[in-house]
């Protein structure tokens, strides 16, 4: 999937492939990065990209009926931007 | 840390990390998310290696994003090292009737670890009677989020209210993706009360091992056997210690070092046979004066006999040197009996009396 923008991209902005490989690896990079700081990051037009701490949790495996401790975690948000929300909303 | 990264910023970085211009990396990066919107919003499943997944939900409200596995791991590895536990029955009801936690204090943590010590005494101290009114009201919002949906009029608006409460894992129709595992169907409590008493109890229990041996060591004058490493000598080091002493004496040597190897092996006491030669020992770093006198005579006080009768050899019984080989003096010669209280006290005494003396120099 990433070569398919890859190419598509480096035709749009008439540059060379390796140029836009290099790129998009480093957004990925910068991303993750900056998540891993716990740092939001805004994709204006896009969306936002919000990592938020969990805390260890007791939840209650409704199966089973046990309770388990969590261990904490990241989980990371992704809020689509009212540009791209109102795009998929277009009839089309 | 929980700073909001700006088109700008993430552009100036973008370049910095590639060395392309800083224009060149905005019109990637407006040409990407272009692109991808136009791909998301015709109903087509992006998938961005290294960030995951975009689609439109089913009632084509909003995104749905599944997180890059390893995007997921690489940010929660800081908790790597944990496992869920699961919890005894009487721990939970506990819990679950006892205290229950502050849901703001989600958002003050930073830091993943440190903080919680202190932070989490907070919930646990004080069980306040608002607080159980004030938990459900918080989980109410999470079942009934889902449920609305999205305008598209005033998303603007709408957007920051979609963040607030937690999605719950395993819905999939909300505007967040999970990166947990969300196997486990749960219900989940924002924090573990619990807690607190975990590390209070983990901390008495450290306290309570340090105080015993430091209690020893103060007792017996030496850090090893308050650590209790004595105990378990190996007896192949004593056959290896013996050895060097008696290859240094006459021919005769090998039946004396048979000799002395199997009195040690089999009952200290016992000087039988061995009577006029006698039985040197050799200090090591987990062998002390001490642990020689328990291991000789019954007690570690009648390292003050060994230490007489080795004085030319050692300066300072607290400062014993590794590979000193010194002469274990026979029982009689000193009086000592462990089954005889008279002898113990007159080793304490003598002890006593080194000590005072000692200081005085």
């Amino acid at each position: 999937m990433n070569g398919e923008y890859i190419d598509r991209l480096s035709a749009l902005m008439s540059r060379d492939r390796k140029d836009v490989e290099a790129l998009m690896e480093g957004l990925c990079t910068i991303i993750r990065d900056n998540l891993c700081e716990m740092n939001e990051v805004a994709l204006p037009g896009f969306g936002t990209f919000r990592p938020e701490k969990k805390d260890e949790a007791i939840v209650i495996d409704e199966s089973t009926g046990k309770s388990v401790l969590m261990p904490p975690s990241i989980s990371v948000s992704f809020v689509a931007s009212a540009l791209l929300r109102r795009k998929i909303n277009e009839p089309r | 840390m929980n700073e909001k990264i700006t088109f700008p910023q993430l552009a100036e970085a973008l370049s910095k990390m590639t060395g392309c211009s800083h224009s060149t990396s905005e019109q990637f990066l407006k040409a990407l998310f272009e692109s991808v919107s136009e791909d998301i919003a015709s109903g087509k499943k992006v998938n961005l290696d290294g960030l995951g997944q975009f689609s439109v939900n089913d009632d084509r409200t909003d995104i749905d994003w599944t997180p890059d596995q390893e995007l997921a791991e690489t940010i929660n590895e800081p908790f790597s090292a944990f496992v869920p536990v699961e919890l005894g029955e009487g721990i939970t009801e506990e819990v679950l009737d006892g205290n229950v936690p502050i849901p703001e204090t989600v958002t003050e943590e930073p830091e993943p670890k440190e903080p919680e010590t202190v932070e989490e005494e907070g919930p646990a101290s004080e069980p306040e009677p608002s607080e159980p009114v004030a938990e459900p009201s918080e989980e109410e919002p999470e079942e009934v989020e889902p449920t609305e949906p999205t305008e598209p009029a005033d998303s603007e608006e709408s957007e920051p209210a979609d963040m607030e409460p937690e999605p719950e894992p395993g819905v999939t129709d909300e505007s967040g993706a999970e990166i947990e595992n969300p196997a486990v169907v749960y219900r989940e409590r924002r924090r573990n009360p619990l807690l607190p008493w975990m590390f209070f109890l983990v901390g008495l229990l450290a306290g309570l091992t340090i105080g015993y041996i430091a209690g020893r060591c103060y007792f017996t004058g030496d850090i090893k056997s308050g650590l209790g490493i004595d105990k378990n000598t190996p007896d192949t080091a004593e056959v290896v210690e013996v050895l060097p002493v008696s290859a240094t004496e006459s021919a005769d040597s090998v039946e004396n070092v048979a000799d002395s190897v199997a009195v040690n092996d089999t009952i200290p006491a016992k000087p039988a046979v061995p009577e006029p030669k006698e039985i040197t020992d050799t200090i090591t770093r987990e062998r002390y004066l001490t642990t020689m006198a328990r291991k000789y005579y019954g007690d570690f006080r009648f390292w003050i006999y060994i230490y007489k009768e080795n004085i030319s050899k050692i300066d300072n019984p607290d400062r014993i040197k590794p590979g000193t080989v010194v002469v274990i003096p026979p029982a009689e010669k000193y009086g000592i009996d462990i089954n005889d209280k008279e002898s113990l006290k007159l080793a304490e005494k003598k002890i006593k009396e080194f000590y005072q003396n000692k200081r005085a120099d």
